[in-house]
């Protein structure tokens, strides 16, 4: 009995153990379905479904015209599994795979070769063989030896990535912008939001394949895509402007400068170009100087010191101005003209042409000195010391001195008349000077003309006028004549053509150093540079009726080459017109006396009527003049062979027939 | 039933080979499109006709209109 009770002890042991782990079972099961069984329901759904992003597509950046500027486009990361090659096949293909990498990529093939030996001899599975590479490219390379075995055989690993691409390239790259973690600069960042669009939410469940496929959701959102940007950018102007700024730019190893066109009764920026010089003496697109650098303008500002002075009626473009032998003092400070001996006794309208300092410091000094603020408050109502308000982000404030600031001296006034002491843009000099060209009627400088979604128009920007007069009609065509002759026989004569007209004014401006220390840690004080220069130039053409206006900064020329405005900017505003001018065409009407001809008429009737009807089949072309009869047929796509001349006697082929391109037909003719 | 969930599903791949055909065809049409644009701007064709000895017109075109008295 004991044996019997040991193993019946046992099977106790045994069933006790058994009721244990199967209460664990239960109790597992208990907690898995009911305890935690939501967090796994969860999990689950999880791995079937998911709230899908579904990203709405970036809107597009056009010209004027409808060329692409800036889109986003697939790009690819090239990379090389090289260990996934077989020996055999990586020795036999890898001269040919390096040949066809070194025809891609201007690089010599035994580089590739070595390139990739190493990386097999380091077994390397993630070699980059090529970034960025377009889509055509990528195409090219997946045919390549070895590549075209594809990733697992061939190692070929492709990376797409979403780029912003820029077709035309690196011009107008500033003002076309960008919007990524940099920030938002040019139009891209200006209109950021209206090109981001809004993404859509899709609830999603998965599929065979790797795919997921949309369920109805309530919570579901259709994505609106991004809006696109038509600019105002004219790409041939812009293209012209560019190249004819990098000229100067790189003959007088500036520093950097800008250029802009603006269509002057719209107030549309045709073309802008901001180039900045890098250590290595190449120029690009650095910063919107246009848009943002407000400096001295210089000579350029005399326009409008011209300009008060003829409102107010004190003086007139007759008026002499004695200007001497070409230095006189102003507080002690030397105003000095750029003609050594002066330019003596000349009218005001010559003293303009010639951009005399002394005429037109002696002009503003006489009838303002008692009284600067009409002056001040005369500059201010031409709009100068106000933002234009451009969508571009970071325009730069313009200043005007006011006569109750601290900061004005005694020789303020006289300063402001030659373009010292104030501080503008280029873009707010331009306005300027397009108002002029405009009859005196400011216009806010635009970038945008509307915005699109596929071909519907969204938002259409119109011009938009700022100030509507700012000097009278008298004023404004005795400044535009006189501005004319500045490049006809004034400071800008080496620019003048006499196939077509331009106006405006030169500017040469000293830059202002500020207070520093020098390299031995002397203190130099705030100072006039006598070395670098602002050359500016800005204007319009053609001089009567004028269309367009363009100003053109430069800074800091070198100065042994020259620093004049009319050298170093004009060339730039001539090239400039001289393409517009030469792609516009003239219109010229002529009157011919010539009667029409029935017969004439009849005959071409008779072949147009022909050429419509007849496809396939072949026409009746005897009686038609030769010229008339090939065209016909050659446009049915046969082969004409003809013998004689005048006209057609016999054909080779039946009027009626089937023919079928290619045929060949013979004429006579007579 | 099952058949329409699984046309359903075959619709969907349908729509992502056709989506990423477009990405491809678009990659395609912008990444040529960036060649033909760059061909286009008339500096680069200034240079290459330079050296057959074309150079800019200093003379605009000239439109001509002809109207013709009728009898």
């Amino acid at each position: 009995m004991v044996v019997k009770k040991g193993i019946l002890n046992k099977l106790y042991i045994v069933v006790v153990l058994m009721a244990l782990s199967f209460i664990v079972v239960v109790f597992k099961i208990f907690n898995l379905q009911y305890i935690e069984g939501d967090k796994y329901r969860k999990l689950s759904l999880e791995k079937t479904h998911r709230n899908d992003t579904i990203f709405a597509n970036r809107g597009n950046v056009y010209a004027a015209d409808g060329n692409l500027l800036a889109t986003s486009m697939s790009k690819f990361n090239i990379r090389m599994d090289v260990m996934a090659v077989k020996s055999s096949v990586f020795e036999r293909d890898i001269k040919a795979l390096s040949n066809e990498l070194s025809k891609m990529f201007k690089k010599p093939s035994s580089y590739f070769q070595k390139k990739l030996r190493d990386a097999r001899k380091r077994k390397n599975r993630y070699l980059l063989i090529a970034r960025n590479v377009g889509y055509n490219d990528y195409a090219k390379m997946k045919t390549f030896p070895i590549f075209k075995l594809g990733v697992f055989r061939g190692g070929f690993i492709a990376e797409q990535k979403t780029v912003r691409v820029h077709p035309i390239g690196k011009i107008a790259e500033r003002t076309v912008g960008y919007d990524n973690h940099r920030g938002g600069a040019g139009i891209e960042g200006a209109f950021a939001e209206y090109m981001q669009g809004e993404n859509g939410r899709r609830l999603k469940q998965k599929i065979a394949k790797g795919q997921w496929k949309p369920i109805n959701d309530v919570n579901e959102k259709e994505p609106i895509d991004g809006r696109d940007v038509i600019t105002t950018i004219d790409v041939n102007i812009q293209d012209i402007t560019h190249h004819a700024l990098l000229k100067q730019l790189e003959y007088f190893d500036a520093d950097h400068g800008c250029a802009v066109v603006m269509e002057v009764e719209t107030g549309e920026v045709k073309a802008i170009s901001n180039l900045g010089r890098t250590k290595n003496g190449k120029y690009y697109e650095k910063r919107n100087y246009a848009v943002w650098e407000s400096h001295e303008p210089g000579s350029t500002f005399k326009l409008a010191s011209l300009m008060v002075a003829l409102e107010d009626k004190k003086v007139d473009t007759s008026l002499v101005v004695d200007c001497g032998k070409g230095k006189i003092f102003v507080n002690n400070k030397k105003v000095e003209d750029s003609k050594r001996g002066g330019y003596g006794k000349i009218s005001l309208a010559r003293v303009f042409e010639v951009s005399s300092n002394v005429g037109i410091v002696k002009v503003i000094q006489k009838h303002y000195d008692k009284s600067p603020k009409k002056f001040t408050d005369k500059i201010n109502s031409f709009g100068l010391g106000e933002m234009t308000g451009v969508k571009i982000k970071g325009e730069g404030k313009p200043f005007i001195r006011d006569p109750k600031d601290k900061s004005w001296s005694p020789i303020s006034l006289e300063w402001m008349a030659w373009g010292y002491g104030v501080s503008l843009t280029p873009l707010q000099q331009l306005t300027f000077y397009n108002a002029v060209a405009n009859n005196g009627t400011v216009v806010k400088p635009r970038f945008v003309k509307e915005l699109r979604v596929g071909n519907k128009v969204e938002k259409s920007f119109d011009k938009i006028v700022l100030k509507e007069k700012i000097a009278s009609q008298t004023t404004i065509n005795k400044v535009r004549k006189i501005m004319e002759n500045v490049v006809k026989r004034g400071t800008a004569k080496n620019i003048y053509s006499p196939n077509f007209s331009m106006a405006g004014k030169t500017g040469t401006a000293k830059k202002w150093i500020p207070k520093h220390k020098d390299e031995n840690g002397k203190t130099v004080y705030g100072h006039y540079s006598s070395k670098y220069y602002t050359s500016s130039f800005a204007g319009f053409f053609p001089a009567k009726e004028p269309k367009y206006s363009c100003i053109v900064v430069i800074h800091k020329p070198k100065k042994e080459k020259g620093y004049y405005g009319a050298t170093v900017a004009a060339p730039v505003f001539k090239e400039i017109a001289q393409k517009i001018y030469t792609s516009t065409p003239v219109d010229n009407q002529s009157i011919s006396e010539e009667k029409e001809f029935a017969s004439i008429n009849k005959s071409y009737e008779n072949y147009y009527t022909k050429l419509r009807k007849y496809k396939t089949i072949m026409p009746k072309v005897t009686g038609m003049v030769a010229m008339d009869a090939i065209s016909l047929l050659e446009n049915m796509g046969l082969k004409v062979k003809f013998s004689g001349s005048g006209k057609v006697v016999e054909q080779s082929i039946e009027k009626g027939n089937k023919v079928k391109k290619g045929a060949t037909v013979y004429l006579k003719l007579s | 039933m099952i058949t329409s969930a699984h046309r359903a599903d075959q619709k969907v791949l349908k729509i992502a080979e056709l989506n990423r055909l477009k990405r491809q065809l678009r990659a395609e049409f912008v990444d040529t499109g960036t060649t033909l644009m760059r061909m286009k701007l008339e500096s680069s064709i200034r240079d290459k006709v330079k050296t057959k000895g074309l150079n800019p017109s200093k003379t605009p075109p000239q439109k001509i209109k002809v109207t013709v008295k009728k009898d």
